[in-house]
């Protein structure tokens, strides 16, 4: 038998939040408040307007707002949280096409998740699998996102628009009862 | 609590590159005695906490911290710097949330001012940014794999660098004290001449900055301007930090000349302003309407570093022909800024930051010495 030597681990068992389920979905009804939280990437605020133009063309939308984060590598706080489910009821968040700005869209879409208010958010296809990790410390595996093809900052309006016509189906998917419940599927 | 494994003496280290712990180099088993020696030197216990990310509820133990010194090669009598070096990462002020994920892929360069640099040896002269010298290379290595081993920084998990650099190996170096009356870093910084204090900064790889004819103090800095005005340097143009790593020629032409560091850190901060017709030249487009759109000046100018107070003067380096370094931060001053803390003493307990860190007074950068207090 081979010699053993004992070594104390360095690395950190991860810190995974217990599973738990996505905001209920509710019908589409007379019309959703929707708000969207741009993170302020290039093209970010652009690309979300047109996607809630284009979701407004299969549901009614009441109302469309928008709110800016001063920087796309903090999510938004608990407090601020708190302001947006008290008027909007529905959350679409983005940019997220790199490392940590991925990471900090995905926790808003998830954080107003926890308080009730069906959201999703927008990623480019390169960073799906980086916020899948991510979706899992948060306690959502496997959330559910609009993914759309990477780069997005240097393409033009024509493009972004083609963009949101893409992924204006799945975010009526993702928002109303209409939605897959992947917390169930896994 | 500690938490061990057994391993195939035989084939230790092929086994801790599968487990994924290091860095792409072989590294030392982390046996139970050689971290007890750090923990040891660094006065800690090893569920003490010696940094915390916040946003992500993770926080580091000296007893991880340890471990991962020792995978890197370090002395038990660097484990102190590196203690104070994790305490700088994890500063909401360097924002390692954003820093160690960031497709910028930016290294975590540290500088040692004080004291205890000279004292375990680092080096601060010939060579100071390269390799050969074991504490700056396992100080800066023992860091980078706390934040693959602990706070996830790996590809396949929160690292997305597009590219990296090299620097994320390690980017670790000591101060060469300046002559008087420049100040070195840390003095500059508010802390006491006899502290050692760890300065981190998330940047580029250094850049070298050669002039070898010309003994004039402003064409000197307008050689430091020239490296600094770079479109394709993302700061460039929003305004971020840079370290100014100054060779003893450089250092002393500019000393010769009567300049002080405020004055060296004025003209660069205001001669590398970069004009939007330089900036579209080089093929960048404004960014507008977005978090990083910034507005130009009435001379139509745009910051390469946000001011004056972004600009890090520190001398290092051995005489040669006239060498010295430009190391930029990868990222706009906005969303990460550098770090500090000091190099804990014996016996003095770790200093309690809470939970928002220890900030810097950054007014007290501005300041002429004159009107400085110790902090």
């Amino acid at each position: 038998m081979n010699a053993k030597i004992t070594v104390v681990r360095p690395d950190l068992e991860e810190a995974i939040a217990a599973p738990t389920s996505i905001a209920a979905r509710r019908p589409v009804g007379n019309g959703a408040r929707l708000l969207l939280i741009d993170n302020g990437k290039p093209k970010a605020r652009d690309l979300l307007q047109m996607i809630a133009e284009e979701l407004g063309h299969l549901v009614p939308l009441r109302s469309v707002e928008t709110i800016s984060k001063s920087t796309a590598v903090f999510p938004i706080t608990a407090e601020v949280a708190h302001d947006i489910a008290e008027r909007a009821d529905l959350v679409i968040a983005g940019l997220g096409d790199c490392g940590a700005c991925s990471a900090c869209s995905l926790h808003d879409a998830i954080q107003m998740e926890n308080l009730g208010i069906p959201s999703t958010v927008v990623i480019s296809d390169a960073f799906v699998g980086h916020i899948a990790k991510f979706a899992s410390n948060l306690g959502m595996p496997n959330y559910h996102s609009l993914v759309v093809p990477h780069p997005v900052a240097s393409r033009d309006e024509a493009h972004l628009r083609r963009l949101a016509v893409g992924v204006a189906a799945p975010a009526r998917d993702q928002l109303f009862e209409t939605a897959k419940v992947f917390a169930e599927a896994t | 609590m500690t938490q061990t494994i057994d391993l195939d003496a035989e084939n230790v280290e092929e086994a801790l590159f599968e487990r994924g712990w290091t860095d792409g180099l072989p590294v030392v088993p982390p046996t139970p005695e050689r971290v007890q020696a750090m923990l040891v030197a660094g006065e800690l216990e090893p569920d003490e906490v010696v940094g915390t990310i916040a946003s992500r509820g993770i926080s580091v133990t000296a007893e991880l911290a340890a471990a991962n010194a020792v995978m890197a090669g370090a002395k038990p009598e660097y484990f102190p710097v590196i203690v104070a070096a994790l305490g700088a990462l994890m500063d909401p002020t360097l924002n390692a949330h954003m820093t160690l994920t960031s497709t910028g892929g930016p290294a975590t360069c540290l500088i040692v001012s004080g004291p205890m640099a000279a004292a375990i040896g680092m080096n601060a002269r010939h060579n100071a940014l390269g390799s050969g010298n074991r504490a700056n290379a396992t100080i800066g290595r023992a860091v980078r794999l706390v934040a693959m081993n602990v706070l996830g920084a790996r590809i396949g998990k929160l690292d997305a660098s597009s590219l990296g650099n090299p620097g994320k190996y390690t980017l670790c170096f000591a101060e060469s004290e300046p002559k008087a009356p420049w100040e070195p870093l840390r003095v500059q910084l508010g802390y006491h001449e006899e502290d050692t204090v760890v300065v981190a900064l998330a940047t580029e790889s250094p850049r070298q900055v050669a002039n070898h004819l010309n003994g004039d103090a402003e064409g000197i800095l307008r050689t430091f301007v020239s490296a600094m005005r770079v479109p394709a340097n993302f700061p460039v143009g929003k305004g971020g930090q840079c370290v100014v790593v100054l060779g003893p020629e450089h250092a002393g032409a500019l000393l010769e000349a009567g300049w002080s560091q405020l004055d060296v850190r004025r003209f660069l901060a205001r001669e590398s302003r970069i004009s939007v017709r330089d900036m579209e030249a080089a093929g960048q487009i404004l960014e507008k309407g977005s978090a990083f759109e910034t507005t130009p000046d009435a001379a139509g100018m745009l910051p390469t570093v946000e001011s004056f107070e972004d600009v890090l003067l520190v001398t290092a380096g051995g005489e040669g022909a006239g060498w010295s370094a430009y190391i930029p931060s990868f990222s706009p001053a906005k969303v990460s800024r550098a770090s500090s803390r000091r190099v804990k003493r014996p016996g003095e307990a770790l200093p309690d930051c809470g939970p928002e860190g220890c900030e810097i007074d950054w007014t007290r950068f501005q300041m002429p010495a004159a009107e400085r207090t110790p902090a």
